[in-house]
């Protein structure tokens, strides 16, 4: 063990256990199969059946799999590596290989790969920028449509997220909405949503 | 047979439309191949919205020919970096990276794009030669062993997700629960859709499928990081030359090639069982069944045809119980049955009877895919291999984008966005505890295909449905594979010392 890992070494306790994210994401399983069945009590038969059948298992299942969470938890004595299998596995083989491994994008963070709640920290914060980039995007084609929302979105993860210069920032934005809007408006006529604020906008201030 | 078999041929290639459509799938399979971090299912998943609507066989050409060439344009970076595209690519690095750096790239590249396009031809092959023993059987199955073959899909898929038995079991059933969403067509209940009307007619597949896979990868690739650039561009540079040396170095290995091919058919043909699994019993045979297994390791071609040939032959295979049991043999068949759904193909034993002109025009897109992907990456494989340097950064942004547009494209309504986005985050969750992704996608086509069949099962014999021979041999099958998933899953956690699972 790392000194850095002694240093950040806290007791496994039960709370701590309950509410890791992985025993947490397991709760959240079982909870929407608890609220699925709930609710097809309140059907007749046999629209209830098959929710019964593959609901209760589920939650029966969900609860085991809580149970085995707890127990890594404690078998790991808290300090669980953050990575996903698939890239413990890729590691292993490179290391074996000699080959070599992905870069890490934003932060270097292969060298705290001993203290791993340190690299679950890192990874957090890029998970929710990440996903606040996403959600940005979602709402940006909720409200203003595809075609003004979609390249706000790309201009703006290019040049603050992916730090790429100016030039190729538009560059890329230009030609992405481009060349969609030449294949889905020009050769295949669709119609995308417009957005709520730019209908409301339209039908208030330019429609007859 | 014969005559269906030459006519689906000529229908194939005097098609224009069908052929430019197989091309681009080649075209746009090699792409999400090369790239590391995408691969065959996200291929799937973001080019499904754009086949909607299209003509039935040119759609599902283009579907598959893009998902059979995504392995072979992935032991690119395999070879070249030692960084395999996908999981089903890791055993080509273990004697191709050495070849490599042997400077051998060009011979190792060669090898395995040849050895590649002769598994998928072997693969096509093996499910053209069962389709006339596979008849009789599939065409006594009726509604109730449907519904039990679609439990027993979801239980294989659990059963072979790794250490993770009861989470690839919760998330078999919670694909199942979201295909219950919308009207049930026997009582007229909206479930679990209320005054949701975009809901009534079902959960949007394609949503549900950009959700669970596109949008968690992209996530995750900004999260770990995903282009190499560690290494300078010259390495990626291989000659035409040293590549068709390669090539006829696979045929002085006919016959492990062969013998890989008709392992890695087998292996696909098991509903669950990867590629990942065929082309490591396939390395493992190779090992073996050699005089001089010290080699091995140290870049070995026989290392490097033996895995390839045997993850493309597995997609031949795996068509079989995908088109006409309608049980998914792989995850990106699983994703692929959702987009030849919504084309309008219904697998089943009815593919038999009343398309099999389509089940033949599916075998030759696979052998002529994979034939055009080796032709295409002999010639242009120093440029697919720069792909892998397109930064992360850049990547994520588009793909998301697609992945939007994938979802409006669908249906055109704006509430599935907001699935999207629900869905997104408990499909980033499963990536990153760990949850096998693949039974999602498995149960929410079978969900309904159950049901139906259920239904139908009911109407027709009642309870007695349980007891007809083969649904008890089916009720067996998946009594003994949930019992004995449940007894490894025990095993394997009393056994663990340190957890191997992540947070």
């Amino acid at each position: 063990m790392s000194p850095s890992d002694r240093e950040h070494e806290v007791e496994p306790t039960l709370w701590r256990a309950l509410t890791h994210g992985r025993t947490l994401f397991s709760m959240l399983m079982f909870s929407i199969f608890a609220v699925m069945v709930y609710v097809a009590w309140g059907y007749p038969w046999p629209a209830n059946f098959l929710p019964f059948v593959i609901g209760l298992p589920g939650m029966a299942l969900s609860l085991l799999q809580i149970g085995i969470d707890i127990r890594s938890f404690f078998a790991a004595k808290g300090q669980i590596d953050p990575r996903t299998d698939f890239e413990k596995y890729m590691a292993e083989l490179s290391k074996h290989t000699e080959g070599l491994e992905l870069d890490y994008a934003k932060e270097k963070v292969e060298t705290l790969v001993e203290d791993h709640s340190l690299v679950a920290k890192t990874r957090n914060r890029q998970e929710l920028i990440l996903f606040g980039y996403f959600f940005f995007l979602l709402g940006m084609v909720l409200f203003f449509g595809f075609w003004i929302g979609a390249p706000i979105f790309l201009l703006l993860f290019l040049r603050f997220y992916a730090k790429e210069s100016w030039k190729l920032t538009l560059m890329i934005t230009g030609g992405v909405w481009a060349s969609m809007y030449l294949v889905l408006v020009t050769m295949l006529s669709q119609i995308l949503w417009e957005g709520h604020i730019t209908r409301y906008f339209i039908d208030t201030y330019l429609s007859d | 047979m014969i005559d269906t078999m030459l006519n689906t041929f000529v229908q194939l290639l005097t098609s224009p439309y069908a052929m430019w459509m197989l091309l681009l799938g080649t075209l746009i399979g090699i792409f999400f191949g090369a790239v590391p971090g995408l691969g065959g299912r996200l291929a799937i998943a973001v080019t499904i919205p754009f086949v909607f609507g299209q003509p039935v066989i040119a759609g599902a050409v283009f579907l598959l020919s893009m998902h059979a060439v995504t392995g072979t344009a992935g032991q690119i970076s395999s070879i070249l970096f030692g960084v395999p595209g996908t999981g089903d690519d890791a055993a080509t690095i273990v004697d191709g990276y050495p070849m490599a750096k042997k400077g051998e790239a060009g011979v190792a590249l060669g090898a395995s794009l040849m050895a590649s396009g002769i598994g998928g031809i072997i693969g096509a092959i093996v499910l053209a030669v069962l389709i006339p023993v596979i008849e009789p059987i599939v065409l006594k199955f009726s509604p109730a062993e449907f519904f039990f073959l679609a439990l027993l899909g979801i239980t294989f898929v659990a059963f072979v997700s790794g250490s993770a038995i009861f989470k690839g079991l919760v998330v078999g059933f919670y694909g199942m629960m979201l295909a219950f969403v919308g009207m049930d067509p026997q009582t007229g209940i909206a479930r679990y859709s209320d005054e949701f009307l975009f809901l009534w007619d079902g959960m949007d597949l394609i949503t549900a499928v950009l959700a669970l896979f596109a949008v968690p990868e992209m996530i995750h690739l900004g999260v770990k990081g995903g282009s190499i650039s560690a290494v300078s561009r010259e390495m990626a540079q291989t000659g035409v030359r040293a590549q068709l040396k390669g090539c006829l170095i696979t045929f002085k290995h006919w016959w492990l090639v062969l013998r890989c091919s008709a392992i890695g058919a087998f292996i696909g043909i098991l509903p669950g069982l990867g590629g990942s699994a065929a082309a490591w019993i396939c390395y493992g045979h190779a090992v073996q069944s050699s005089k001089n297994p010290e080699n091995f390791g140290k870049g070995d071609v026989r290392g490097v045809v033996a895995p390839e040939s045997a993850t493309n032959s597995k997609e031949g295979g795996s068509l079989l119980p995908t088109l006409f049991f309608g049980v998914p043999g792989s995850s990106g068949m699983a994703i692929l049955l959702g987009a030849w759904l919504i084309l309008g193909i219904q697998p089943g034993p009815m593919m038999l009877v009343q398309e099999l002109d389509l089940v033949w025009i599916l075998i030759w897109a696979l052998v002529i895919s994979n034939i055009a992907a080796v032709v295409i990456l002999l010639f242009i494989t120093r440029w697919v291999a720069l792909l892998t340097f397109l930064r992360g950064g850049i990547l994520i942004p588009v793909v998301l984008i697609v992945t939007v547009l994938g979802t409006l494209l669908a249906k055109g309504q704006w509430e599935n966005l907001v699935l999207l986005g629900i869905l997104s985050v408990i499909g980033y969750g499963l990536l990153k505890y760990d949850w096998p992704r693949p039974p999602f996608a498995i149960g929410i086509v079978l969900g309904k295909i159950a049901e139906e069949s259920l239904h139908k099962a009911w109407a027709l014999w009642r309870w007695d449905f349980f007891v007809r021979p083969l649904s008890v041999i089916l009720i067996g099958l998946i009594v003994i594979t949930v019992g004995y998933a449940v007894y490894r899953g025990f095993i394997d956690n009393r056994n663990r010392s340190k957890p191997n699972v992540a947070v």
